[in-house]
């Protein structure tokens, strides 16, 4: 018995119990840096309150008595007007369960708060995890139930050292004595702990939780899954604020800005590496109407995107049928960047994980959910186009015909421009030279704007009068790609040409650890497509210096990646790597993919399997071929060689070999009770009381088998001999009542 | 002189259990004891286990209602740390095993002791939070030992007691009705039924009594000390043997020459000593409360009389006289009154009594009588000599 680890006392069990209390506080308090809610006071007072009860544990009984009484009225009050006040009920209860937290950090708890506190805790973290998808979550939830299991135990050996009891509603004061174990000393606490640690005992517990861990993911995958379509959840309950470059309405500047933010925007898995462009070009939100501070969706243009009142999961396009080879994308859009999703052009079907309500245009290719995403949003797409042109048939009749194009979309209409306006923007014109097709005049274009103007983030529209793009294509100072896209759609529309301004992403990094394709809101820009009449398509220009080369479809080969697109490397990549993973494999989990996993399954479990019998027949077919060769002197030679070898092997572990195993087995026994020598020659000994009466087993055997059972381990002669010769000895009496004269045996050394 | 009365080891870890308890173990009657369990066996929730299991119903209703695999993910974390409680609930009992002792002596009145010795003989888990049910056949409601510290691994030992007066004389049973646990999270109480149980004889309270010549009719004795009366002094005489005479006072060489088997006879034997004859005809006794009286009575009386070395012989109703030499013989004097009932004995036949009378040796025969409604007197010689 291991008497030398001292016992945890009730006061070592309540320090434990504050400090898991004050852990499981803490981790619910960070919850909400991933949440966006506004508590931030009430996160800096839990923190604080924490923080007083590790420094000096007997603060709580300042409260007087009546403040407990006050405090539930308060915190009902609290939240009832935060409710009425903000209109939002998911933030409030944040707000609330903050509140509550704060509260029972700053009491002596009992077993019921002490449950209590677990529950609050437990769901900030859910919260914060469904709210956000976050990787994060995992570590969160894990280091949770850590602290929670830890909690758990404390409490239950608490209550055990108290007498077991287990109502934990043990007195109806709301103020509880002022426990003894605040007068002990943290250090005094880790000594103590140090002292009643045994390494053992933690590896097991490390292993029993690493244990829980998997089995919690084996559960994860095989938990069955089925859809009961009720897409109403907290996460609607909450408002994101969307970065503004990607609404209907941007302002010049705005896209440059999100630019300036290097995170993670978008992550792309492709079925086919091979499919994705090397300049991609992500459209996001198509806008019509200039005026002088930017360019937004015009009211028709936002009629023209329809509604989607049923919730499908899938929108298929009516495109070309979807073929085999084409290549499948799914998309993990982070949360807060736009409620328009990216996309590289025309595509045959889109699915969602979940229903979704939507608004789609099919000729506009955009494609808008009803609200801001609040969290990672995953979506699949089949047959997408990745060209730099996308047809629109629809629009060309109209302008055959005069009607001006989708209903009352006009992509030629310009703001009134002053008289010195018009005639510079004339004059710009003709510099470019008027040049039908669209096909023809947008290179020009573009080369006018790249030959006045360099591209730099920090870029300012020049001071003055008049229309703000109008200025900057008259001065020669830098821009971004708003000042140039901009200018192109305002040169062409005046030129004749439909033209329209677009956002979203250009480019992205191929990470090679998760082999997916990330897009960073570094990567956010803005472009221009230009129609064109002759080829009924809009055709994609970026003027921005260094963009896209423009009319490149019709070499589709320059299209493709060929490899060369630009790795990412780094610590940063694998993180997001492992996000990659998180998006794909346990957020996007659904019932497919668990059939999938089941396929998968036995898919592998079939071709090891037949990949095992093959191996066997083939072993089994070498041997027989082997057998029926020729048997001639080098192979009999070779054959008793081997023989020999195993026979000296099999004479050298009878003779020393197990005897010393069993030496250094008994040797190192934990106790005398699990010494392998004693407890064998203990069971003989019990096995000798089973032989029938008057049989003759050998006395020498029986005295050595009592030697081994008790005697001391220096006078031992041989273990394995022993044991081996009792075996023999059993098997020749057990048998045989009559009693002979036992052979004399060489009796053991004493 | 207290006495321990074990009994087997009892438990998971009890060397008598079936070192493969789950051999014969089929589906059927895995299924069966779960909705069946044996006597005693019990696994219910607690209030956090409550709380768990609701939370884990109101995540899983979530998560289907959202395909949310955060929630799945948290509600596989529920289940995984269910089983997981599950098996450290299993682990911490395994290789756990009890006995019960009961310290003698056992009297109504008096503070006796129940004590519980826990061993664990898992090689390396320690053994935390176990309780114990135990009652007796006098409190029915019994008590609950916990077991507050931890039972170390490698043969650790720990030891609970239960003090308890006992209230009625005769065989008490003592039993332990169940261990528990709500190791290791308090999610279940795990309850396991036990039918360890140890019946022991209660004798009957010590009572005060007036003395009236019991006691003073004594020659004490200066210096000496005998725990055998009949051993000590010079020898004094031959005489038969009677039954409970040891054997070692035995005179082989008279026995052989006068052929019946002879004993020594020393002068201590020859004092004058009191013999207690013990009649319970429930004639005379119609009062359960004052044949209970009598018991304490007898038992005080003949308690204090050995004690003063003058105790010789006793009997009971139509029984020989036994005499009383040892404490052993005292103690199986006092099992037989803590066991006496008072209408279950027939009235015996007159020449019982005469033959039992006449069988008494000593002049101070004790007898007792009823006096009034509740009150019991000893005699001698119908004289009073004591009254309670």
């Amino acid at each position: 018995m291991d008497t030398s680890r001292p016992q945890l006392n009730a006061d070592d069990l309540g320090q434990i119990k504050c400090l898991c209390g004050a852990a499981l506080a803490l981790l619910a308090s960070w919850t909400v840096v991933f949440m966006e809610v506004s508590a931030w006071s009430l996160v800096l007072a839990v923190n604080l309150a924490v923080i007083a009860i590790l420094i000096r544990p007997r603060w709580p009984a300042l409260i007087p008595r009546w403040g407990h009484g006050m405090v539930f009225p308060a915190i009902v009050i609290i939240f009832g007007y935060d409710l009425y006040a903000s209109g939002e009920p998911l933030a409030s209860l944040v707000r609330l369960d903050l509140m509550l937290i704060l509260y029972r950090v700053s009491t002596f708890r009992r077993r019921r708060d002490d449950l209590q506190l677990i529950v609050l805790c437990l769901f900030m973290i859910v919260v914060a995890g469904v709210l956000t998808v976050s990787l994060a979550f995992t570590l969160q939830i894990v280091v949770f139930t850590g602290f929670a299991l830890a909690f758990l135990l404390a409490v239950t050996l608490s209550d055990a050292a108290a007498g077991g009891s287990d109502s934990g509603a043990a007195g109806k004061s709301r103020a509880p004595a002022i426990p003894a174990w605040t007068r002990a000393r943290w250090r005094d606490l880790a000594r103590r702990l140090r002292a009643a640690t045994d390494w053992r005992l933690v590896v097991f517990g490390g292993g029993l939780f690493t244990a829980v861990v998997v089995l919690s993911g084996l559960l994860f995958l095989a938990i069955p899954r089925f859809e009961l379509n009720n897409n109403l959840f907290i996460d609607k309950l909450i408002n994101r604020s969307v970065r503004t470059g990607f609404s209907e309405r941007v302002q010049f500047g705005e896209v440059t800005d999100i630019a300036q933010d290097n995170g993670l925007a978008l992550q792309i898995d492709v079925s086919d590496r091979d499919a994705m462009p090397r300049d991609p070009y992500w459209r996001m939100v198509v806008l019509d109407d200039y005026t002088d501070t930017g360019f937004a969706m015009s009211p028709s243009l936002k009629v023209a995107l329809n509604p989607v009142n049923t919730p499908p999961r899938t929108r298929e396009n009516g495109i070309a049928p979807f073929r085999r080879d084409q290549a499948s994308w799914t998309f993990f859009f982070e949360s807060g960047v736009s409620r328009y999703l990216p996309l590289l052009g025309n595509y045959y079907a889109l699915n969602f994980t979940e229903p979704q309500q939507f608004v789609f245009n099919p000729r506009l290719q955009v494609i808008a959910l009803q609200t801001e995403p609040a969290k990672m949003f995953a979506y699949q797409v089949y047959g997408m186009e990745t060209g730099d042109t996308l047809r629109d048939a629809s629009f060309a009749l109209a302008r055959r015909d005069g009607t001006g194009g989708e209903g009352k979309v006009d992509f030629l209409r310009l703001p009134e421009f002053s008289p010195p306006d018009r005639a510079r923007l004339t004059r710009f014109v003709d510099e470019i030279g008027r040049a039908p097709p669209a096909r023809d005049f947008v290179p020009r274009a573009m080369a006018w704007l790249q030959r006045k103007h360099a591209y730099s983030l920090q870029s300012e529209l020049p001071p003055g009068d008049g229309d703000p793009l109008v200025r900057w294509m008259s001065a020669e100072g830098p821009g971004h790609c708003e000042f140039f896209a901009g200018s192109l759609v305002v040169l062409a529309r005046f030129a004749g040409y439909p033209a329209r301004l677009v956002t979203g992403f250009r480019g992205g990094a191929w990470n090679g650890y998760s082999g997916s394709f990330a897009v960073r809101n570094a990567n956010a820009h803005a472009w221009c497509e230009i129609f064109d009449d002759a080829s009924a398509a809009w055709l994609r220009a970026d003027p921005t210096p260094g963009g896209g080369a423009f009319g490149r479809d019709a070499d589709r080969d320059q299209l493709r990646n060929q490899g060369l697109l630009p790795p990412e490397t780094g610590w940063q990549a694998r993180v997001e790597s492992l996000r990659v993973f998180w998006y794909r494999r346990i957020v996007n989990f659904d019932q497919d993919t668990q059939v999938e996993l089941i396929d998968a399954t036995k898919s592998v479990l079939k071709t090891q399997s037949a990949r095992a019998i093959r191996w066997v027949d083939r072993r089994i077919a070498r041997l027989r071929a082997w057998l029926q060769s020729p048997w001639g002197g080098t192979r009999w030679l070779n054959l008793l060689a081997v023989a020999a070898g195993l026979t000296v092997v099999f004479w050298g572990w009878r003779t020393a070999g197990k005897s010393w195993w069993l030496r250094w087995r008994s040797a190192h026994a934990i106790s005398p009770d699990h010494d392998p020598v004693r407890r064998q020659a203990g069971r003989w000994l019990q096995r000798l009381k089973r032989l029938p009466p008057g049989h003759a087993f050998p006395a020498t055997t029986r005295d050595a088998l009592l030697r081994l059972r008790y005697g001391d381990r220096e006078s031992w002669s041989d273990p394995a001999a022993t044991l081996r010769r009792a075996k023999a000895d059993f098997r020749t009496h057990r048998r045989s009542p009559v009693a002979e004269a036992s052979p004399a045996r060489p009796t053991s050394p004493s | 002189m207290p006495t321990g009365l074990s009994t087997a080891w009892d438990g998971p870890g009890a060397k008598n259990r079936r070192r493969r308890p789950w051999a014969g173990l089929t589906w059927q009657k895995l299924l069966w004891s779960l909705l069946y369990p044996s006597r005693g066996h019990r696994t219910v929730p607690t209030v956090s286990g409550l709380i768990l299991i609701s939370l884990a119903m109101g995540i899983g209703t979530a998560a289907y209602n959202t395909a949310n695999n955060i929630l799945f993910i948290t509600l596989a974390l529920l289940l995984a740390c269910l089983i997981l409680s599950g098996l450290l609930s299993w682990l911490n009992l395994a290789r756990v095993s009890w006995r019960l002792e009961a310290v003698a002596p056992w009297r109504v009145g008096t503070s006796s002791e129940v004590g519980l010795e826990l061993r664990n003989a898992k090689r390396l888990l320690p053994t935390y939070g176990l309780w114990f049910n135990v009652a007796s056949t006098s409190h029915r409601e019994g008590t609950r030992l916990a077991l507050r510290d931890r039972l170390d691994a490698l043969g650790g030992t720990a030891r609970l007691s239960w003090v308890f007066q006992p209230v009625r004389r005769g065989r008490e049973t003592i039993e332990l009705t169940a261990v528990g646990s709500l190791f290791p999270f308090g999610f279940l109480r795990k309850v396991m039924g036990s039918e360890l149980r140890r019946t022991v004889i209660v004798w009957p309270a010590p009572i005060a009594y007036r003395r009236q010549g019991v006691t003073t009719a004594t020659h004490p004795r200066t210096g000496e000390r005998v725990a055998l009366v009949g051993q000590s002094g010079d020898l004094f005489a031959l005489r038969p043997y009677a039954q409970g005479d040891s054997h070692r006072l035995i005179h082989w060489k008279a026995s052989a020459r006068l052929r019946k088997m002879m004993v020594r006879q020393f002068s201590s034997e020859s004092q004058d000593g009191y013999s207690i004859w013990l009649q319970t005809d429930p004639g005379r006794w119609t009062s359960p409360a004052q044949f209970e009286r009598l018991c304490s009575f007898v038992v005080t009386l003949a308690e204090d009389l050995f004690r003063a070395d003058r105790l010789g012989t006793v009997a009971i109703n139509h029984e020989p006289p036994r005499p009383i030499r040892r404490v052993r013989d005292l103690e199986a004097f006092f099992d037989q009154v803590a066991l006496l009932e008072n209408a279950a004995h027939a009235t015996p036949p007159r020449a019982h009594h005469e033959l039992s009378k006449a069988r008494m040796p000593g002049r101070n025969l004790l007898t007792f009588a009823p006096d009034g409604p509740h009150a019991v007197i000893a005699l001698i010689d119908g004289h009073v000599a004591a009254s309670a």
